[in-house]
């Protein structure tokens, strides 16, 4: 994607950016914000080799150890519930996943 | 069709480049000539839609959509019919959600020093009436700070006061509990305390060292300064003891120790105050103004303007030590450009009332630690608990949307009308925004923004590392 005359220079800047490129369209940005975006905090293993703030975009992250990401413009190598639609209140068991990791459970689709 | 309109912008230079900073979404853009003109022209017209857009772009202009569409997406161009987030402010209304992550300990009202602007005289009671926590009030406060931490996992307790030196023993013994009591429930405290730095001794610096404790030593710079502003209650100066006291704790504290200089009268040595500091092993220094409502100290408009004048050399300094890889603790900088950098929307200028409360000697939960003993500001206390309509209405009396003032300001998302307390002294009410130093603000700001895209191109690393520093973790950089 082109910068079309506009080169984001901070977060805020880049999470907009990030949105067109990846095609999130208009969506209200406080909502995006409010869940974690990119990898989760704790357990993104994927940023010594490939250090922010560019994307993890080379990295497979152990989807074991990783419960909470697939939020936002984040690709996902494993099968893990879809927070965006289905079961967007999963990971408010889950809110500092070095603690909390063991209350992310499996989801059963009825 | 839908409407569009430029969204609130404000266009700054550096480097000889243009950027433009997104009020409203705290977002910063590097810009060329091309989409400054373009949005230089379209708001003037206040109400467009998309045809009328792309008739008025040049023929050859390639993907004159493709600009169009990342306009948009980029905030630059809003929809009219979304309102903004202008109109967000006072739709969303103010949050309910109770959670104590910081607790300030009023640990007592009493005070060796005498500082000439300390924001305490104006309630000061007798000696009679002072108080000093009791311990089963600290140990409540620590459960109350425990119960009211809703899994977020970590709890910052402060120790403060008066001077919390004064009380060692009800310290180590709070501290000792809440470590316990965290560890039992699974939940991290974390400590820090701010000191005048005089009753620093080898017991204390021991209690400091074990509890990991972030300290903060109030001392207005040199010997003369200090002494003619902070001398103990019976005039005797203060700055040799201070400074003995910090050099012991700067020898074997692990943690950064921050100074954190009252600017008064005559601030045109901050540049020598803060060298002088630095060099006695502080990490960083912070100035304030003073707040007293003592009018003989308050800083008045040329001394605010020699503030800024000062703040600006001391921002390039900043500058170029980042470009020699070095660190140079000016803390109001760092702070300013941490903000800039994580760009995170804020309705309201402070946590206080929300995830920070000050809880005083008999156990009553105020605000924040500025309004303690007020009972205006008092919102529950550690026995029943919060008293949620108060707490809720002065949570919507404080909101950015109420500050009428500010709505048309492009420092808006970032100052949100500053301190309730000052607001309280000069302004006359804690709810309004502090007009009086609105231009010093819009000043200051722009500095920042200047010196914040000038790091950015030059040591973007250095950005996260400053983050890290004031507790923002680098893997949620995006």
């Amino acid at each position: 994607m082109k910068n079309k005359g506009l080169k984001a220079i901070n977060k805020a800047a880049k999470r907009l950016e990030e949105k067109e490129v990846f095609g999130m369209g208009d969506i209200d940005i406080n909502v995006a914000t409010g869940q974690p975006v990119g990898c989760t905090t704790i357990f993104d293993t994927g940023w010594e080799t490939n250090p922010r703030p560019t994307m993890p975009m080379g990295n497979c992250i152990p989807s074991a150890r990783d419960f909470a990401s697939c939020a936002g413009p984040c690709w996902w190598p494993a099968q893990v519930p879809d927070n965006i639609t289905n079961w967007p209140n999963r990971q408010d068991q889950c809110p500092r996943a070095e603690y909390d990791w063991r209350n992310l459970n499996y989801v059963i689709k009825r | 069709m839908p409407r569009f309109k430029v969204a609130d912008y404000k266009i700054f230079h550096a480097n000889g480049k243009n950027f433009v900073f997104l009020i409203d979404d705290k977002a910063i853009f590097e810009m060329d000539d091309q989409i400054g003109d373009i949005i230089a022209e379209w708001e003037k017209v206040s109400d467009f839609n998309d045809q009328e857009f792309l008739a008025s772009l040049p023929d050859d202009l390639e993907d004159r959509d493709e600009l169009f569409n990342s306009l948009l997406c980029k905030h630059l161009i809003v929809p009219i019919s979304k309102g903004g987030p202008k109109k967000k402010y006072h739709e969303k209304g103010c949050s309910a959600h109770l959670s104590v992550q910081t607790l300030v300990l009023h640990l007592t009202d009493f005070c060796n020093l005498g500082c000439v602007y300390c924001y305490h005289d104006q309630w000061e009671s007798p000696a009679t009436q002072k108080k000093r926590m009791p311990f089963h009030v600290g140990k409540k406060a620590v459960d109350f700070a425990l119960e009211h931490s809703n899994n977020y996992g970590r709890v910052l307790l402060v120790f403060f006061g008066g001077e919390p030196l004064l009380e060692l023993d009800l310290i180590k013994s709070i501290a000792d509990y809440a470590v316990r009591e965290g560890e039992r429930r699974g939940i991290q405290v974390e400590f820090s305390m701010t000191t005048n730095g005089t009753l620093l001794t080898q017991e204390a610096i021991d209690v400091i060292c074990r509890c990991n404790m972030g300290i903060t030593v109030s001392i207005d710079g040199f010997p003369e300064v200090q002494n003619r502003n902070r001398p103990f209650r019976d005039g005797r100066p203060s700055y040799d003891k201070v400074v003995w006291n910090v050099r012991k704790l700067l020898e074997v504290t692990k943690r950064p120790v921050v100074a954190r200089v009252t600017v008064t009268r005559n601030p045109e040595n901050l540049q020598r105050i803060l060298e002088h500091l630095l060099e006695l092993g502080f990490t960083e220094v912070g100035f304030s103004p003073v707040t007293s409502g003592a009018s003989g100290y308050k800083l008045n408009k040329e001394e605010m303007t020699t503030l800024l004048a000062q703040f600006k050399v001391l921002s390039k300094r900043f500058l170029q030590s980042i470009e020699r890889r070095e660190f140079f603790g000016f803390s109001n900088i760092i702070d300013l450009v941490v903000t800039l950098h994580q760009g995170e929307l804020m309705d309201y200028p402070c946590g206080a009332g929300l995830s920070l409360f000050a809880v005083n000697p008999e156990g009553r939960l105020f605000v924040c630690q500025r309004f303690i003993n007020q009972a205006d500001f008092c919102v529950g206390d550690i026995s029943n608990g919060f008293d949620l309509e108060k707490l809720l209405e002065f949570r919507k009396q404080v909101h950015i949307g109420q500050k009428k003032e500010c709505v048309d300001c492009w420092v808006r998302t970032i100052c949100t009308g500053g301190c309730y307390h000052e607001a309280c002294l000069r302004e006359g009410d804690f709810a309004k925004p502090n007009i009086h130093y609105c231009e010093w603000i819009k000043d200051w700001t722009k500095v920042g923004l200047e010196t914040y895209v000038r790091i950015a191109a030059d040591s973007p690393a250095s950005l996260d590392e400053l983050s890290l520093m004031r507790g923002y973790s680098p893997m949620r950089n995006l």
